[in-house]
């Protein structure tokens, strides 16, 4: 866990910092832009000071890492005049951000994330809750016309590119087309004041096709894995036992082959997850959310180091989070894994 | 011989139609060039222009010389004039008759003769001059027809390369039931990539589409074009049209326009954003049902033409991306597991910590750092998109190769004494990569969605070039559907060949399972 995490953090750090092109040198290129008297080179070189680009990249990492800040103002530990003691991940500091000063990258990360998390958990709930059905039936009915017009269907499903298919919905269910559902942002601002159920109703309606979207091409992934393990299932020797005890093909199904076969459907969620956070950049910025993957994005266009490190990283605890909850989770309903000790 | 595992792959229905959809997809965007272009492939041409110009200048440089001889300057000098208009008069000649020049030829001829007056000479010269220019006066002149292919002389050697790697394709599918796979490839590519180098050395003309029209620039008012043979979507990728921009597809009743390139006055009629649309020479007439068949761009770009050409880079880059995961996590994936210990742990941790990412965000942070001045763009998005997402085949190889290194063949080498590396590359790697192949497919799959996505986004996309996903990307909006569907169905259906490859290699790979999943 530890490991993972420290990992996480120094692949970001370098992917950042090893692609060609000096994050500064884009910033100083914007920042001429904007005026043309102050003396550029000074400036510059102050951004750099205070950004710490031109200390070493151990110095650049464990201040990103945290909890202490190593920048001039920094830590007095570290040489800093102490001013701003603390920074980084483990203190939850990411600084401000760069194109904004005086708004602190953590405040708003922390209002996104109230926007991503419910968002993602509720496409991963609604990719579960479609899946395990339709790859369970699919499995049990093998060989029929119906199930390989669902194996098509969830194969159509996985090839669809997710920027398609959003914009495909909203031409079609959105004011252009059936004029079933909004289609941009979380909530319409008429409903500010609002009655507390017309305000849930509405924030409801606005994340239909988002959280669809969002759960679509994972909801097809992993039905075709919980399809794949009911058909193992089913072939193993203790359902065949079963079968000649003489019980009765629902009992067997029902008591013997699905319990079996949903619970390694249940490690899938480590899989699942980071394509649904990578997912949200796509969906966030079609829909108008603003979400983590929104902010990413706007991150990324206006070339914000502080923004771009904090919302990868995070993305990725995230992920990690729910691994663990996944394997917590695992070793809950199977006792054999519990036995063998607490799994990473 | 062809295996079990193979056979089963060809007779499955998932793998003909993917298959077949990847082999058509791939087609015309190797030949996206003969498919869509604003270059003629052949143009029968007469060129007043050159002849009209050349005749124009012949008392200019007659004068210059005389100017020269005056003024008693370097011998060189004058040669140089007397150069020019030596090459004016061949450029003339086939045009004319031979008498037409024989005063001006031998005023020439004295020039070059020692101890003569040269301000004479001179003079001379210039009487001469003045006299073949008005022989060869309005409509005595006659260019000659020319005949050239600027379409092939303009393929440089990749665009050659991509073109006949189809034929290679299917030259070493044939190959192959004779020969060894690695011997057929050879065979089949060897003459190729020779004759793309060739082409590659000699390549002068500039790219193969820019912005604005060549075909004005071919049809000028002194060129007499006799013929001109254009591919079946006479524009260029990068050919705007201002004048005719967010046009819908033309055989729509909303792309309509009257005869002139005017707006109807039909309610839903297009209206142009200039007020009248202008067609260029060789296209297609303006309300012509077929002249734009998924409709224009923003700058009046064709989206037929663009959605060919934008093929060419999605489906490569999902290509190379692919065998280049592939590869890494080959041999990382059979070093681990063959190997273990020590590179074990820090292969199996690593995939540990790359499995943790959204691929999509550390793909969108690369790409966006990326300086296109110091790496190509297309080249990024291939090596960011391998360097995330080896991580699956890596753990499918490992499998393997824990599985084949404790097999008897392993055993066997081993105790003969074969070097460990030996062992590794020639006998545990070919058993190990076997499984892991239907990874490459979804891999190749993902890659095309994760460039698609990233261009869309308007990331790690060269802007010389089209893609897939940009095209999506740049039209979005629900008032003009037409112009992203189309891209949005091409990157789908790319997709869904390779899933569908993929899922058929799994379907023969597993046979318990392919047996009882058969019709």
């Amino acid at each position: 866990m530890i490991p993972t995490f420290l990992g996480i953090t120094i692949v970001v750090f370098l992917a950042v910092h090893a692609a060609p092109g000096d994050p500064a040198a884009v910033l100083e290129d914007a920042l001429s832009g904007m005026s043309s008297d102050v003396d550029l080179a000074a400036r510059g070189a102050r951004f750099r000071a205070e950004h710490l680009l031109d200390a070493s990249l151990a110095r650049q990492y464990l201040h990103f890492l945290g909890p202490f800040d190593l920048s001039p103002d920094g830590h007095a530990w570290f040489g800093g005049s102490g001013r701003r003691a603390w920074h980084g991940l483990l203190a939850f500091d990411f600084g401000d951000e760069w194109g904004r000063p005086g708004v602190p990258v953590a405040r708003e990360i922390a209002r996104r994330l109230r926007v991503t998390v419910p968002l993602t958990a509720a496409a991963l709930f609604f990719a579960y809750i479609v899946a395990i059905p339709l790859g369970a039936w699919s499995a049990l009915r093998d060989g029929t016309k119906r199930s390989s017009a669902i194996a098509a269907l969830l194969v159509l499903l996985h090839a669809m590119p997710a920027f398609w298919l959003a914009l495909l919905l909203i031409l079609l269910l959105g004011p252009t087309g059936l004029d079933l559902l909004p289609v941009f942002g979380l909530a319409s601002s008429a409903s500010a004041n609002a009655s507390l159920a017309e305000r849930a109703y509405d924030v409801v309606l606005h994340s239909i096709l988002p959280i669809f979207v969002l759960a679509a091409g994972s909801l097809a992934w992993l039905a075709r894995h919980v399809r794949g393990s009911v058909l193992q299932e089913l072939d193993a020797d203790y359902v065949r036992t079963a079968r000649a005890t003489g019980l009765g093909e629902r009992e067997v199904v029902r008591r013997h082959a699905l319990p079996n076969a949903l619970l390694p459907v249940l490690t899938l969620l480590g899989g699942a997850l980071p394509a649904l956070v990578g997912g949200s950049v796509v969906v966030e910025s079609v829909f108008g959310i603003e979400g983590l993957g929104a902010y990413a994005y706007e991150g990324l266009l206006r070339r914000d180091l502080n923004v771009i490190l904090a919302t990868t990283t995070l993305s990725a605890v995230l992920t990690l989070v729910g691994m663990l909850l996944s394997d917590v989770a695992y070793a809950l309903v199977d006792p054999r894994i519990r036995v063998g000790g607490v799994s990473a | 011989m062809r295996s079990a595992v193979e056979q089963r792959f060809s007779a499955s229905r998932g793998a003909r139609v993917g298959l077949a959809i990847l082999a058509i997809l791939g087609l015309l965007a190797a030949w996206a060039p003969f498919l869509a272009s604003d270059v003629p492939f052949v143009l029968v041409a007469r060129d007043l222009g050159t002849l009209e110009r050349a005749r124009s200048e012949l008392v200019p440089l007659a004068e210059s010389y005389e100017r020269a001889a005056r003024e008693d300057q370097a011998v060189s000098r004058l040669f140089a004039d007397v150069a020019a208009l030596e090459s004016r008069i061949d450029r003339l000649a086939p045009a004319a008759s031979a008498r037409d020049f024989t005063a001006l030829r031998a005023a020439l001829a004295k020039t070059r003769e020692s101890n003569v007056d040269r301000v004479a000479v001179a003079a001379e010269l210039v009487a001469a001059a003045r006299l073949t220019r008005d022989a060869l006066g309005p409509g005595r002149l006659v260019a000659p027809r020319e005949r050239t292919f600027p379409l092939l002389t303009r393929l440089d050697g990749f665009d050659v390369l991509v073109a006949l790697a189809p034929i290679g394709v299917a030259l070493a599918l044939r190959l192959r039931r004779k020969l060894r796979t690695t011997r057929a490839v050879v065979f089949a590519f060897a003459p190729i990539l020779a004759v793309s180098a060739v082409v590659g050395v000699l390549h002068v003309e500039p790219r193969l589409s820019a912005q604005g029209s060549l075909k004005r620039a071919i049809a000028r008012v002194d060129v007499e074009v006799e013929s001109a043979v254009f591919a079946p979507i006479p524009f260029g990728f990068a050919e705007t049209n201002l004048s005719e921009s967010w046009r819908p597809p033309t055989w729509l009743s909303s792309a309509r326009v009257d005869v002139d390139g005017r707006s109807t006055s039909a309610s839903r009629a297009y209206v142009p954003s200039a007020g009248r649309i202008e067609a260029n020479p060789f296209e297609p007439a303006i309300d012509a049902l077929h002249r734009h068949v998924l409709g224009t761009d923003a700058l009046g770009r064709d989206i037929a033409a663009r959605v060919l050409w934008g093929g060419r880079r999605s489906l490569a880059i999902g290509a190379a991306a692919a065998v280049l995961l592939f590869a890494i996590g080959s041999v990382l994936g059979v070093a681990a597991g063959f190997l273990g210990g020590f590179v074990d742990v820090v292969v199996s941790r690593t995939i540990e910590v790359v499995l943790c990412f959204p691929a999509f965000f550390l793909v969108l942070v690369a790409v966006a750092w990326t300086d296109p001045d110091v790496v190509p763009m297309s080249l990024a998005v291939v090596l960011v998109i391998a360097a995330v997402g080896w991580t699956t085949t890596a753990r499918l190889v490992r499998a393997e190769a824990l599985r084949v290194a404790a097999s008897g063949h392993v055993l066997a080498a081993r105790a003969l004494g074969v070097a460990r590396v030996e062992i590794l590359f020639r006998h545990v790697l070919p058993n190990a990569v076997g499984p892991a192949i239907v990874a490459f497919g979804f891999a190749a799959g993902g890659a095309i969605g994760v460039e698609s996505s990233l261009a869309f986004l308007g990331l790690g996309v060269d802007v010389a070039f089209p893609s897939w996903g940009g095209l999506v990307g740049s039209a979005r909006g629900a008032d003009r559907s037409w112009a992203w569907i189309a891209p949005g169905i091409a990157v789908f259906l790319a997709v869904l060949a390779w899933v569908l490859v993929a899922e058929a290699a799994r379907a023969a790979l597993e046979p318990r399972r392919a047996i009882r999943s058969a019709p």
